[in-house]
């Protein structure tokens, strides 16, 4: 039995008796309310972590919309089924929630999600932070498709570049929207950021070193320390347009001496990075499935981890090749060339560390794998003409083409979003604890391949033609018609096989078949549990000896034991019902001290309502934002008031 | 079989693989079955700098196709073993260092050093100024047309620029308002247009042709219709073509066009077209609309919008946003007399 304050338990330490904790005390304890406002107050990580990638997901079909919309505007040339006005914003809105709204919100959710039991963790650090970063993205994701409805929706494309975005091209509010909703966005984003690395650093499970960490805990590391470099400057230069919207500053107006080239350079400073902040988790999420697909460890972990943080670093050095026909001087554009041609090699190295477990494993095509090797294609084709579009003169000719929107989508639908899908076929059994159905999803695969593949590959020779991005639609005679029309059918094909997903997640949510702790045979800590997992996640906390612990002897067929308490644990005494977790050092996880987390609050609610309202305010009324700034502090009052037993915020 | 279906699964994913790697390069040369005369094609290269950028595309894609088939097979080839294997490796084997070094390390490396060196070479290649004295044309981007300037020869036109064949002509290209993108694809890649600078870009055109070009940056509303084209003409022509648009406005040469030339000025289209010798205002910068001078002998009206005939003008005078909505032109309500007057006198600006 392990005390209250330090424990010096070490790793070798025979198992322990099992606690007098019974599981209905651990799941009184860490239960929220079972009414409203136990929805408005959870806190629990899986709880938020769901939110997010449910949210993240509603945003994704409403982006997808979007871009059917255009796609069948530009499905024959010389149409105007949507006025020139209506595509502008439906372009940009695709971008923008694509980019802010879906993805860097569903690879969060997924790591809210899943960090924490990959870690043998039982909550995040600061629960109650990250119930308020979610808060703000819904409030600021909903926000913006207000906008929409009223006809208002940004529409000077998603990296809305000066002037055109400015107050003299761009008097309405709907740039506003843009400025206001991104910069409150990135608080959610920072939120997270913080959130996961302190938790990845200080609550993993005893044993569990560095070196021991699975690669997704790894990739969302490194992400979020990306998160935090790479947002600020987006925040500061989006406020900055605010600012020269608002209240007449010149930062970008060249009469006064601004520079609209300075926009781009702080824009693409975030964009550049945003990109791999996306893929990082995706390539993180393929080497958990195939090394549990081809039921062995990981091959070359320790060059999958360099490769990450290479890549991490590396992508923050790349963004003047979004510039490359801006007129920049063809030395400082060599330099860019050189390092996006690089940033290939550690990506090629984690491909052949894939190709190296598969070869040594015994692979199983089940549905998440195939999205992996979906994956693989289409990333790789779109790696490939990464490397095309880094050579300055070549990207002379294609900058703005279709030639680079095909290639941005399949580094982002091939790298990001078969991964996601790949992701969710793997984990829907634990966060549901129903499968989805497994010759369903072999078909949807197939048709998303198939779809994707016809949608964006003709893009490519688009670009040879001449075809311009951004334009709502094409003169007869130019020899366009036949290739736009072939993605046009594509991407309906594609929308029909996330249609039969998604029918098949509502289904199989409540009549799938059901799963149980670890019905893949995996290694991760996350199956350990049940499906889906307690309240408290874990009953006991493991003691890690190897980088693929449930593969360790000593595991049960169904591995329930950290329930049985029969392999080595870690056990904690309730005091007075609190929330308890482990605390441990940040190299070798060596247990440090017990750490008490809150319990359910409102506060992260009325935090995220009154942010919201300071923001929001900028575009009504510059005299409400110090009234919202008051509202905000009350709400943080409220929020770290010391409350009996508790000491976290 | 209890392995049939599983082998099915595999054979699908093989077979979708190659198929995928087979139709890339068949469609490829689809490319040149699609277009038209009018495509604005790069790989179609009429000049010596996007001659130049396509012979770096071929090199860059088979290398890029070989890499593409080594990973593929690499990929299949270890799908196949693993589904020959009883039970995979035991975890502590792993793959020696030098697999990954060399497949993901040295082999990019030989491929991407020279890569890059030759694409920094083909950059230096095309922008290298040519030595002596080019003809200079200024070309200021508007939203949504082009605004041409010779300034050795003392002409301005708009969204047609004319330039001798087999020659190389510097063009410092600009804004007036946001950023747009100046890309003719048959002679080189683009260049931006920034507010407050001036950009400096070579084109030449091998052959006498029309090549048309487009804005490739997104300014806005019409966009999608700031087209123009780059007319090249064989020497003598070209300097046939200079001296006549030296000259100012052809005189009206009936009572209709003597009409259509005080309804010019009754609807105060002078207080934005100019119309060199006729219009009172000087030409300079700072004229709001394209310059008419010679309007009569353009192609398309709206910078490609519409083909250029007294039906589209007519159409576009009353309601130029019937036609490009948008644009900065307000419509002029005109009687029927009044219009076909100005019609006729536009039209005769040959």
């Amino acid at each position: 039995m392990i005390g209250s304050d330090r424990m010096r338990s070490r790793v070798g330490t025979p198992p322990q008796q099992s606690d007098p904790k019974s599981p209905d005390d651990l799941t009184r304890i860490w239960s929220p309310p079972n009414d409203i406002s136990g929805f408005l107050t959870a806190i629990n990580h899986r709880a938020v972590g769901q939110r997010y990638i449910i949210t993240a997901f509603i945003f994704f079909i409403l982006a997808g919309i979007n871009a059917l919309i255009m796609r069948v505007q530009l499905a024959a040339p010389d149409q105007e089924i949507v006025s020139p006005e209506l595509y502008n914003q439906l372009f940009t809105m695709h971008g923008t929630t694509m980019m802010f709204i879906f993805a860097v919100p569903m690879v969060e959710g997924l790591g809210i999600y899943f960090v924490p039991l990959m870690i043998g963790a039982r909550d995040m650090a600061f629960p109650r932070l990250n119930a308020f970063g979610y808060w703000v993205f819904l409030f600021s994701g909903v926000v913006l498709f207000v906008s929409f409805a009223f006809g208002l929706a940004p529409n000077s494309g998603w990296f809305n570049y000066v002037p055109l975005s400015g107050p003299g091209y761009s008097p309405g509010i709907n740039i506003d929207f843009w400025t206001t909703m991104i910069t409150f966005l990135e608080v959610a984003a920072l939120v997270a950021a913080v959130e996961l690395i302190v938790t990845i650093i200080k609550m993993r499970a005893p044993g569990m070193s560095l070196n021991r960490m699975p690669i997704f805990v790894w990739a969302i590391l490194v992400t979020a320390f990306m998160i935090v470099f790479a947002m600020p400057p987006l925040m500061v230069v989006s406020v900055m347009l605010m600012l020269d919207r608002t209240i007449g500053t010149h930062f970008f107006n060249v009469a006064a001496g601004g520079d609209p080239l300075l926009w781009q350079h702080l824009f693409w400073f975030f964009g550049h990075p945003e990109v791999y902040i996306v893929l990082l988790p995706a390539l993180g999420v393929v080497s958990a499935i195939v090394s549990t697909f081809c039921g062995r460890a990981i091959v070359g972990y320790k060059y999958i981890v360099l490769s990450i943080i290479a890549i991490g670093f590396l992508s923050f050095g790349l963004w003047v090749h979004h510039m490359f026909a801006t007129g920049i001087d063809l030395l400082g554009l060599s330099v860019f060339t050189a390092a996006s041609m690089m940033i290939a090699i550690p990506s090629g190295i984690q491909i052949f560390a894939w190709i190296g477990t598969m070869w040594s494993g015994k692979i199983r095509l089940d549905t998440p794998m195939l999205f992996v090797l979906g994956f693989i294609f289409i990333f790789v084709l779109g790696g490939l003409t990464g490397v095309m579009v880094a050579s300055v003169p070549f990207d002379w000719q294609v900058h703005d083409s279709y030639f680079v929107v095909a290639h941005f989508h399949y580094v982002l639908i091939g790298g990001v979003v078969f991964p996601v899908f790949a992701g969710l076929y793997y984990w829907f059994p634990k966060m549901t604890g129903r499968m989805l159905n497994e010759s369903l999803g072999k078909i949807i695969f197939a048709i998303m391949f198939i779809g994707f593949n016809l949608g964006f590959f003709f893009m490519h020779l688009l670009g040879f033609m001449g075809m311009p991005r951004r334009v709502y639609t094409y003169l007869p005679g130019l020899g366009w018609d036949l290739y736009n029309l072939i993605s046009t059918i594509g991407a309906f094909i594609f929308a029909f096989g996330i249609l039969l997903f998604i029918l098949d997640a509502l289904f199989s949510a409540r009549w799938g078949k059901i799963a149980g702790n670890n019905p893949w045979g995996s290694s991760s800590l996350e199956w350990a549990t049940s499906s889906p997992p307690p309240q408290y996640n874990f009953r006991t906390i493991p003691i890690v000896r190897s980088g693929d612990p449930l593969w360790d002897p000593g595991w049960s067929a169904d591995y329930d034991d950290l329930e049985r308490g029969t392999v080595d644990h870690v056990a904690l005494t309730i005091q007075q019902g609190q929330r308890d977790s482990v605390v441990t050092t940040m190299l070798d996880a060596r247990p440090d001290y017990r750490i008490v987390l809150p319990k359910p609050s409102i506060w992260p609610l009325l935090l995220a309502l009154a942010v919201s309202f300071t923001f929001i305010s900028t575009m009504i009324n510059l005299i409400l934002v110090p009234i919202g700034a008051l509202l905000s502090y009350a709400a943080i009052i409220g929020w770290l008031w010391p409350r009996k037993g508790e000491d976290q915020p | 079989m209890p392995h049939s279906r599983s082998l099915e699964q595999l054979g699908r994913r093989i077979r979708s693989k190659w198929i995928g790697a087979i139709s890339s390069l068949l469609l490829t040369f689809l490319l040149v079955g699609c277009s038209t005369d009018t495509t604005p094609n790069m790989l179609d290269a009429q000049g010596s700098a996007a001659a130049e950028i396509n012979s770096l595309w071929w090199l860059m894609f088979w290398l890029a196709l070989l890499v593409f088939v080594a990973v593929i097979t690499l990929t299949t080839m270890a799908i196949y073993r693993s589904r020959q294997r009883k039970t995979a490796a035991p975890n502590h084997y792993s793959a020696r260092p030098t697999f990954f070094l060399t497949a993901g390390a040295i082999i990019p490396l030989f491929i991407l050093i020279p890569l890059i060196i030759v694409s920094v070479r083909a950059s230096r290649t095309i922008t290298l100024p040519g030595a002596q004295s080019m003809m200079t044309i200024d070309v200021i981007g508007r939203q949504w047309w082009w605004e041409v300037r010779y300034p050795d020869h003392g002409i301005v036109t708009a969204n047609e620029i004319h330039i001798p064949a087999g020659e190389r002509v510097a063009f410092r290209i600009t804004s007036q308002d946001v950023i747009h993108s100046f890309w003719v694809p048959q002679l080189h890649g683009k260049l931006d247009m920034n507010p407050g600078r001036v950009n400096v870009i070579h084109l030449e055109a091998a052959e006498p042709g029309e090549y048309m070009g487009l804005c490739a940056e997104f300014c806005g509303l019409q966009h999608t219709f700031m087209l123009f084209w780059v007319i090249a003409h064989p020497p003598e022509s070209f300097a046939e073509w200079i001296a006549q648009r030296q000259q100012a406005a052809v005189a009206p040469t009936d009572a209709l066009q003597a009409r259509g030339q005080e309804v010019y000025f009754a609807a105060a289209c002078d207080q934005c077209h100019v119309i060199e010798g006729i219009t009172r205002l000087e030409s300079q910068i700072g004229a709001v609309g394209p310059d008419l001078t010679h309007y009569a002998s353009r192609g398309t009206l709206g910078a490609g919008r519409a083909e250029n005939n007294a039906e589209t003008l007519a159409a576009f005078i009353i309601n130029p946003h019937a036609i490009k909505p948008g644009v900065h032109m307000p419509p002029t309500p005109l009687s029927t007399d009044d219009l076909e007057a100005l019609v006729a006198f536009l039209m005769n600006l040959e």
